[in-house]
Order: structure tokens, then C-alpha cells, then sequence
């Protein structure tokens, strides 16, 4: 039933919206406002543009993808398990879609809150402990942004008088669009949290939150490790993919100056948490662990490339998004189908696994490539995109990011070999039953787009360029001139696609 | 003094204290003709009669099932004179509320804030006695006492509210406050109960005694007993007034258990019958705040600066040592006691910023409070397990297995006192936040945005303990269809709110605007 509706609406929207995208306009389509409460500026405004689009695409295609997954697994309440995952989805789904931020803030919390109750009912032996720590992180970083959202709606009241948190005006309403909006950059210390800084970091915390960005990503390889697998794939695919979309949709473009203004400290956060993660990663002895660590470093070149300012760094971000869910869900349900016959998820248990598992070793060395960014992997673009504009803004930053890659890259192939080759270490492992069909399907259906996008991105990306240069000429207007303009900026986002010649 | 010009329009304003006032006295009269105490003959007779065999047993037993019949008949009865009292004092608020206002008398006066204020406790207290109606046979409390007395807390509650007088104020805190005592003592057998009933009496004449004074003191600098009066002398720089303006404020405070004058709600609420915690911790708590906010309105002039370090002291201690203390709770019915002072510091960051926004929120976040602690308290209520409430988080374990509505009811108040979307009490803490951003106060919202991710880990508890432990061999019994159905109503309010807050801006909107005609500020 629940795997019915799902596939159908991956089903629909593919057929339906990725059809009638037409990926030469900027701007928003297939836009549907309505009222729903004027009064507080919430409208129920959805839309997609090249941003969000492939990002809905992998929610719906995650959903019934886990559920397939997760058939035998959730031994208890089944029903209450699959209400939770669809409230989860329809979550997800709003945050990507809205283009209010009140509406965007109350599918966040929604999707928190059911995330939580995935956690804490079907997770793991410390599950309740985790769970708490999940949501007291994420809890606070989204109330803060709440603190956010209600001065923002003040600013917009002051300035114009009328209620709304769109972020543009659509036609008819009374309020101008948030990114119309002229938000001071302020220093003053007393009403410093009513200009761009302040306001940039009640967003920018309950994003660097569910990124996870170092420090404050100690809840996720807890909360990882201990959800489900459908859990923990919905979390590595979608929650994840919430804070890096947030800074893209609304933290870069409503507060540029801000944003540029501290991405120096955010770049350097982001290569300290590509460091950490990539040492813990080495560390662990799980397996589900090391796909965590895995995630947060990607999560920093994400994050390295959004704050990069080029068009480029954003447009890689964009992709990251999607590559870093994909590679990390087909990394955890492989996991997931490795403690399903084994019950346990223990390195040291394993070894050799090439012999009696062959397919799942193929498909985990894929997954594993496109999660550390080998070439013709989805990863490999990605990274490609967000080191270039990296090196653009800063050459020490890129050459200690390339390195952190590489690192892990190494890290990971000891990881790699130590599971999948070399003699079979433990005799229990000898007789494991290789994936079957349905297994095979569904983990298909991750790495397949992983393939195509990275041996042919160019429809993705062209898809998403036009959006993106949205998002920089509303960061390029919004901007004040900088009173000594004479000397030239960084030459923000004047590194496009076309500059990697004509092969993009 | 309020002789002059007095038509029958005047009389109005007496109506929803006549109301409830009549209804209590003909409930007392009908209890006397049908119910007395619901004493345990029937078992009794059961139990002594259970000798003879054969017909005579059936015959008995039956007699006892009629018995009952008859009692939760009368109970119904009783239940609903009660519930038309209200109605009709709330229906009175009601249509004050769409006609302009008139003239009151000197001494009380149903201006929109009153109307509103009464229409709120009318509405908790409804709630109330129909949560509580199956309770009263197992707690043994006589129906008619019951119902009477809380009909009488609410006609001090209404004159409190509607107040325009310092000394009527004081009387109607008074009745509201001891009948509140009376409630929680009548549980004779529970020497809990008697304990709760003590604590509370005596938090409540501390706070009175304190108060008097104030009120005397006020009196000594001013001159004067009427709002209006106080309002156009009162002098700040006079010591002997602002002497009185701290005791008054210090007696509110008390009564309704800011910290640091918050240690008698936890017990209170842990010692009564439920039903009475769930009366207390809506109905009187809310209207202490709701007077409180109309003497602040009407009795003093603008003193925004002079009591805005007052209010913000009293509010952030409360959200916060609340809290603090709430976490480390394993009693439930004790948990939302402190649970309660963290909102009430929440209600009293208003204060700090005041203006209709802020007043606005606080009426707002008022309605959407009561529906989610009755909802809570209800739930606590209806899960008994062989004969007593089950009160402590670890007899939640596993209730969702056996009690899957319940538990999903539960599950959603928590998530409302928490704030979480989807609920009104999102947009409750919405409103407040939002008033505090306005006011410019960031601290405070960051405060209380903070305190409420506490709370969230709080409530979460009970939900916790609900869905991922096991089960305990104790079975709960059923509940009745009366606590069933008022758990609904909540929750689909709850929810309804939640998505559609509208009608509740209206109703909001109604008596700011009658609030802002009638205040100075």
C-alpha cells in the first residue's frame, strides 16, 4: 500500500514535473501559492526550479526505495513505521519545495519530529539516548532560525507594512519578497541580531546543524549508527541534504554580505570537519560509523563550495547534494544488507568477503568511489566543481582540501580492502548468501544516476545552472556596495560552467 | 458606590457571575433531592449479600447495577446543569463581546479583555468537569459538592476577572482560591490529598495576606480602592506605593507559582485527584494571569521601564530552574506542574514588552494552554490500572501497545506544550516569540526559544516511554466514553488550531481591540 503510493508519486512527478521543466528558463515553475495564513505571512507557496528539483526526485525515489529495503526488517508496528516514514517524506518534500520561509521552517520541524520517533521506536540498542541527542541539536538550531524567521517578518512589516515571508513577491499579495528586502548589514551592538549577521547565524546554525559541519555534528554517527537502516538512509539522503539546501535557498541569497563576510571562518570549519571526519573515519570499527564520517566529509566540500561565492562552488554544492545522497544511501543499505545476514556491523568481522559476496562487493566498491569522488562517479563532478571554485577563492584552502580527499581516499581503500579482499578471515562469513534480486534492484536504482551523472552531467547540469545564477545575481543585487569599491572584490561568481570549456 | 445609573443593561455585567452563581446553588439543591454522597452501599450490599444463593443474589446484584444506573444518571445531571451555568455565563461573555460596550458598574465591569478572560475559563472549566464526571465515583467525592464548588471557584475567578475594584479583586482571588482547597481536601482518603490541600491552602493565604497588603498600602498612597482611580495617581516616586506595587506583584507571583515563589504548584498538583490538578493548573492558574494582566491594564499607568527588569527576572527564572527541575521529574502529574510554571514565565515575558501584540499573544497562548494541559491531564486521568491513576513515567511503558489512541493523544499534547508545528501550541509560541521580537527583546526570545526545546526533551519523555519500552504486566482499564470524548475534542482542536489558527486570531482580535479602547497604554 505505503510502497504503492510512494513509487507513484516518484512515478508522477517524474513523468510529470521533470517533463514539464524546461531547463532554459530562470526562475521558479510550476509554481502553486494559495493562502493559507496572511495574517503570519505563511503562505502555501511551492515551486521548483533547477535547485530543488533533482532533489525531490531523490526523496521520492528514497522512499519507496527503503521501504523495499526495510520489507522484513521492522518487526514491530509495520504500520505505525511506514505512517512516520510518509510523514517524513511529505516533510522532506516541503522543506525542498517552499519558497515561504515560514512554511519551510514548519516542514523542518516536521521532518525533525518524525525523524525522531524513526529513531527512538526502530532504532538500535542506545536508541532513546540517541534519539534525544538528535533532537536536541537539531531542536535547537531550528528554534533559533524561528527566532530568525519572526525578525525577519518584523524587518519586512517595518519596511513595507504588510505581513509576508515569501521569499518573491508573487503576484497579488501585498508584502514584498524577502529577497526584495533591504537588510542592513549592522553593527551596532545592541540591534546587531536585526541586521544580515545575526540573522545569517540563526539560519546558518540549524543548517551547519543537519549538515553536519564540525562541531556541532556530534549527534550524526550516534543517530546514524543507532536509526534503522530505512532510517538511517532517509537521514543520510534527505535530512542531510535540508541544511546544505537551506543555505543555498535562503541563508546565501537573503544575507550575501553576511555570508561573505564570515565565509572565511565557515571554509576553514568545513576543512577542519573534512580533516576530523576523515581521521574518525579511519578509526572506526563499524561500519555504519565510517559511512557517517564519510558523509561529513562530504559535507564539508559541500559546504567548501556553496561559500566558495563562484557559480561554479554553488552549482557543485547543488550536485553534491544529490551525489552525497545517493552514494551514502547505497552505502548504508549495503550495510544495512551485510548486519541483516550477519547481525553484526563490526570490521574486524568481516573480511574476504569477495569470495562468498561478490556482487555486494562491486556495488560497495561503486558506491565507495562515488562517495570519495573517483572519476566518472557522480562524486567526481561534484568535488571537481567545488575544488575548482574553491581553488578560485583561495588556493591554500583547495590544496588542504585536495589533500583531505585524498587522505580519506586512502583511508577508505584500507577500509575497502580489509572488508572485501584477502582471505576469508572468519569462517561464519564463508557461507553468506550474495544479494538476491530484489536487493540488487533497489541498489541499482542508487547507483545507476551515480553512473550517469558522472559519466554524462551535462543535462543535470544545465538543468541547474540557470537556477543557480538566479541565486548569484540575487546575492550580487542584494549585496551593499562596499565603501572602498574601487578596490575589486573577489570577483564573486564570474567563474561559470562555461569556463571549464566547452565539454560542460 | 455603584448606585448611580444603574439599568437593567448594567445588570448584565453581573450575569456570568449570576450564572454559575445559580447554578451552583440548584446543583446543591438537586444533589440534596437525588444523589448524597456516592457512598459505597451498593458494594456493600453486594458483598454481604452475596451469601444467600440464587434469586436473591441476582435480585441484589441488579438492585446494585440499578443503583449505579441511577448514580451516573444524576451525575450526568449534575454534570450538565453545571455545563449550562457555563454555557450560559460564557454565552453572556460571548455576545459582550459583539456589542459595544456599555457602561459597568463602578465595581465590576465586562469590557472586552473580561469577556474574553471569561470565555477562556469557561471553556477550561467545561473541559474539566466533563474530564472529570467518571472520575468522582472512584475518587469518592460527592457529585454535588464537586460540581458546586467548582462552580463557585469560577464565580470568584469571574469577579476577579472582571474586577474594577482592588477589594473585589481581592474577594474573587479569595473564593477561587479556597474552593481550589476545598477540591483537593475532599479526597478524604488520600493522605496525599490532604497534604496537597494543606500546601496549597497555605501558599494560597501567604499569597493573599501579601497581597491585602499591597493592596493597603496602595490604598495609603493613593487613596484609592477603583482601578480607575489608582491608575491616575499612582506615583512611582513614592515608596509607599511602589512598596505596595511589589507586594501586590509578589501576591500574584505566589499564586500563580513563579519562581522563586513556585515550590507549593509541583506538590500540589502531585498530592490532588487529578481532576483537581487538571482544575488548578487551567482555570485558576489562568485566571490569576488573565487579573493580573487586567490590573496591569487598568489599575496602573504605563510603567513599561519600572517593571520590565521586574518581569523579565521573574520569567526567565521561571522558564529556566522550571524547566531544570521538570527534567529530572519521574512523576508525571508533578513534571507538568513544573511544566506549567515554565509557561506561566513564559506568559510573564509578555508583561515585559506589553502592548496589544504582546497581550494578543499572551490570550492567545492562554486558549491553546488549556486545551493542551486538560488533553494532558485527561490522558494522565483516564489511565488507571486496578483502580489508581497511573502517575509515575514508568507506568507509561509500553501503553501504546494496549492504548493506541490514548497514546497517540498523548503523544500529540506533548508535542503542543513543546511547540512543535502541526499544533497550536506552534503558533502559540509563535505569537509569544514573535512579541518578544517585536518588543526588541532578544534575550528573552532566545530564552524562552531555548526553554521550549527543553520542554520538547520533557514532554518527549512521556512518549518515549509510551512507544520504545516494553510493556509492564499491568493492564490498564477502559475509559470512559465522557473522558474519551473530551480527549478527542482537545485533540482535534488541538490539531484543527494547529493548522487553521485563524478562528483564534478572531476571537483574539475581538478583545484586543475592545482592550486597546478601553486601556491607556
Amino acid at each position: 500500500m505505503a510502497l504503492g503510493s510512494s513509487s507513484l508519486t516518484f512515478l508522477l512527478f517524474l513523468t510529470g514535473a521533470v517533463a514539464a521543466f524546461d531547463p532554459e528558463k530562470m526562475g521558479l515553475q510550476l509554481v502553486e501559492y494559495a493562502d493559507w495564513l496572511p495574517g503570519y505571512g505563511v503562505q502555501y507557496f511551492v515551486a521548483i526550479d533547477g535547485i530543488n528539483m533533482f532533489l525531490i526526485l531523490l526523496a521520492t525515489l528514497m522512499v519507496p526505495l527503503v521501504l523495499l529495503a526495510s520489507w522484513m526488517h521492522i518487526q514491530r508496528s509495520l504500520r505505525s513505521f511506514v505512517f512516520f516514514l510518509l510523514v517524513f517524506e511529505s516533510a522532506v518534500l516541503g522543506v525542498f519545495l517552499s519558497f515561504n520561509v515560514l512554511l519551510f521552517h514548519i516542514f523542518w520541524q516536521v521532518a525533525l519530529v518524525s525523524m525522531y520517533f524513526m529513531i527512538g521506536i526502530w532504532g538500535g540498542k542506545e536508541r532513546i539516548f540517541r534519539a534525544t541527542k538528535f533532537l536536541l541539536h537539531t531542536g535547537i538550531g531550528s528554534v533559533l532560525m524561528g527566532v530568525a524567521i519572526l525578525v525577519l517578518f518584523r524587518l519586512n512589516l517595518e519596511a513595507s507594512g504588510a505581513p509576508g515571508l515569501d521569499l518573491i513577491a508573487q503576484p497579488g499579495s501585498v508584502a514584498p519578497g524577502l529577497l526584495d528586502l533591504v537588510i542592513p548589514v549592522d553593527s551596532n551592538a545592541l540591534t546587531w541580531w536585526r541586521g544580515q549577521t545575526g540573522l545569517f547565524i540563526g539560519f546558518a546554525l540549524a543548517f551547519a546543524v543537519t549538515l553536519p559541519i564540525f562541531p556541532l555534528h556530534s549527534w550524526f554517527p550516534d543517530a546514524l549508527a543507532d536509526a534503522p537502516t530505512a532510517g538511517s538512509a532517509l537521514m543520510a539522503a534527505l535530512l542531510l541534504q535540508m541544511g546544505a539546501y537551506g543555505l543555498v535557498r535562503f541563508a546565501l541569497p537573503l544575507f550575501p554580505d553576511a555570508a561573505m563576510a564570515l565565509a572565511p571562518i565557515i571554509q576553514v570549519l568545513a576543512l577542519v570537519s573534512i580533516a576530523y571526519a576523515g581521521v574518525c573515519a579511519f578509526f572506526q570499527q563499524d561500519l555504519k560509523r565510517t559511512v557517517a564520517y564519510l558523509a561529513m566529509v562530504q559535507a564539508g566540500f559541500i559546504v567548501l563550495g556553496l561559500f566558495s561565492e563562484q557559480e561554479l562552488g554553488l552549482v557543485g554544492g547543488v550536485v553534491g547534494m544529490l551525489s552525497r545522497g545517493l552514494s551514502v544511501a547505497a552505502l548504508i543499505l549495503l550495510v544495512g544488507m551485510l548486519e541483516e545476514r550477519r547481525r553484526t556491523r563490526r570490521i574486524g568481522e568481516f573480511g574476504g568477503l569477495a569470495a562468498p559476496m561478490p556482487v555486494w562487493v562491486v556495488f560497495m566498491g561503486i558506491s565507495l568511489m562515488a562517495a570519495v569522488g573517483v572519476p566518472s562517479t557522480s562524486g567526481f563532478v561534484f568535488e571537481l566543481l567545488a575544488l575548482t571554485a574553491t581553488f578560485f577563492s583561495s588556493a591554500w584552502m583547495g590544496i588542504a582540501a585536495c589533500l583531505g580527499g585524498f587522505g580519506m581516499a586512502a583511508c577508505l581503500y584500507g577500509m575497502y580492502r580489509k572488508v572485501a579482499f584477502g582471505p576469508v578471515t572468519v569462517e561464519s562469513n564463508r557461507g553468506l548468501m550474495d544479494i538476491d534480486w530484489r536487493e540488487r534492484t533497489l541498489l541499482l536504482a542508487l547507483l545507476i544516476p551515480i553512473l550517469w551523472i558522472g559519466l554524462y552531467p551535462n543535462p543535470l547540469l544545465r538543468r541547474i545552472e540557470p537556477s543557480v545564477l538566479e541565486v548569484v545575481r540575487h546575492m550580487s543585487e542584494r549585496q551593499a556596495p562596499s565603501p572602498d569599491s574601487q578596490a575589486e572584490p573577489r570577483a564573486r561568481g564570474t567563474l561559470g560552467l562555461s569556463t571549464l570549456g566547452e565539454g560542460f | 458606590m455603584g448606585g448611580e445609573g444603574m439599568g437593567l443593561e448594567n445588570l448584565v455585567v453581573l450575569a456570568p457571575l449570576a450564572s454559575v452563581a445559580l447554578g451552583a446553588m440548584s446543583i446543591l439543591l438537586l444533589s440534596l433531592f437525588f444523589a448524597g454522597p456516592p457512598r459505597e452501599r451498593s458494594r456493600r450490599t453486594r458483598r454481604t449479600g452475596g451469601r444467600p444463593g440464587g434469586l436473591q443474589r441476582d435480585r441484589l446484584r441488579e438492585a446494585g447495577v440499578e443503583a449505579e444506573l441511577v448514580r451516573m444518571r444524576i451525575n450526568l445531571l449534575l454534570a450538565s446543569v453545571a455545563t449550562a451555568a457555563l454555557a450560559g455565563a460564557g454565552g453572556i461573555a460571548a455576545s459582550r463581546l459583539l456589542a459595544p460596550p456599555g457602561d459597568g458598574f463602578a465595581m465590576l465591569e465586562l469590557d472586552g479583555l473580561a469577556a474574553v478572560s471569561i470565555l477562556i475559563v469557561a471553556l477550561a472549566a467545561t473541559l474539566v468537569i466533563w474530564l472529570s464526571t467518571s472520575r468522582l465515583t472512584s475518587i469518592r467525592v460527592p457529585y454535588g459538592e464537586y460540581y458546586a464548588l467548582v462552580l463557585l471557584g469560577l464565580a470568584g475567578s469571574f469577579v476577579a476577572l472582571q474586577a474594577e475594584n482592588m477589594m473585589v479583586l481581592f474577594l474573587g482571588l479569595e473564593v477561587m482560591g479556597l474552593s481550589a482547597s476545598i477540591l483537593a481536601a475532599a479526597e478524604r482518603g488520600k493522605e496525599h490529598a490532604i497534604e496537597a490541600a494543606l500546601k496549597g491552602f497555605l501558599a494560597n493565604v501567604l499569597a493573599s495576606g501579601v497581597l491585602l497588603l499591597g493592596i493597603a498600602f496602595l490604598y495609603g498612597a493613593t487613596g484609592h480602592f477603583d482601578y480607575a482611580g489608582l491608575q491616575s495617581t499612582f506615583d512611582p516616586s513614592q515608596p509607599l506605593a511602589l512598596a505596595g506595587l511589589a507586594l501586590l506583584f509578589g501576591g500574584f507571583a505566589m499564586k500563580l507559582g513563579l519562581v522563586p515563589f513556585h515550590q507549593w504548584l509541583p506538590d500540589f498538583q502531585e498530592g490532588a485527584s487529578t481532576s483537581i490538578a487538571a482544575y488548578v493548573s487551567t482555570c485558576v492558574i489562568m485566571s490569576v494571569i488573565l487579573a493580573w494582566l487586567r490590573v496591569i491594564l487598568h489599575a496602573l499607568p504605563d510603567l513599561g521601564p519600572l517593571l520590565a527588569p521586574v518581569f523579565s527576572v521573574l520569567g526567565v527564572a521561571s522558564i529556566v530552574i522550571a524547566n531544570l527541575m521538570a527534567l529530572i521529574q519521574r512523576n508525571v502529574k508533578r513534571m507538568l506542574g513544573w511544566l506549567v510554571i515554565a509557561q506561566s514565565g513564559a506568559w510573564v515575558l509578555t508583561f515585559v514588552v506589553g502592548g496589544s501584540v504582546a497581550y494578543g499573544a499572551l490570550l492567545f497562548a492562554l486558549i491553546s494552554y488549556g486545551l493542551v494541559m486538560l488533553g494532558a491531564f485527561g490522558v494522565v486521568m483516564t489511565l488507571k490500572g486496578g483502580g489508581r491513576e497511573l502517575e509515575r513515567l514508568e507506568h507509561f511503558a509500553g501503553i501504546a501497545e494496549s492504548r493506541k489512541g490514548l497514546a497517540a493523544m498523548m503523544t500529540l499534547f506533548m508535542l503542543a506544550l513543546a511547540g512543535v508545528p502541526g499544533t497550536v501550541g506552534f503558533w502559540a509560541r509563535w505569537h509569544l516569540v514573535g512579541a518578544l521580537v517585536a518588543g526588541g527583546e532578544l534575550v528573552l526570545a532566545v530564552v524562552a526559544v531555548l526553554g521550549s526545546v527543553v520542554s520538547l526533551y520533557i514532554c518527549m519523555q512521556v512518549p518515549v516511554m509510551m512507544y520504545m519500552r516494553e510493556t509492564l504486566e499491568e493492564e490498564p482499564s477502559e475509559s470512559s466514553t465522557n473522558e474519551l470524548g473530551v480527549l478527542l475534542l482537545c485533540a482535534v482542536v488541538v490539531i484543527g488550531l494547529g493548522i487553521w489558527p485563524d478562528p483564534l486570531i478572531a476571537i483574539r482580535g475581538i478583545g484586543l481591540l475592545e482592550l486597546l479602547q478601553a486601556s491607556i497604554h
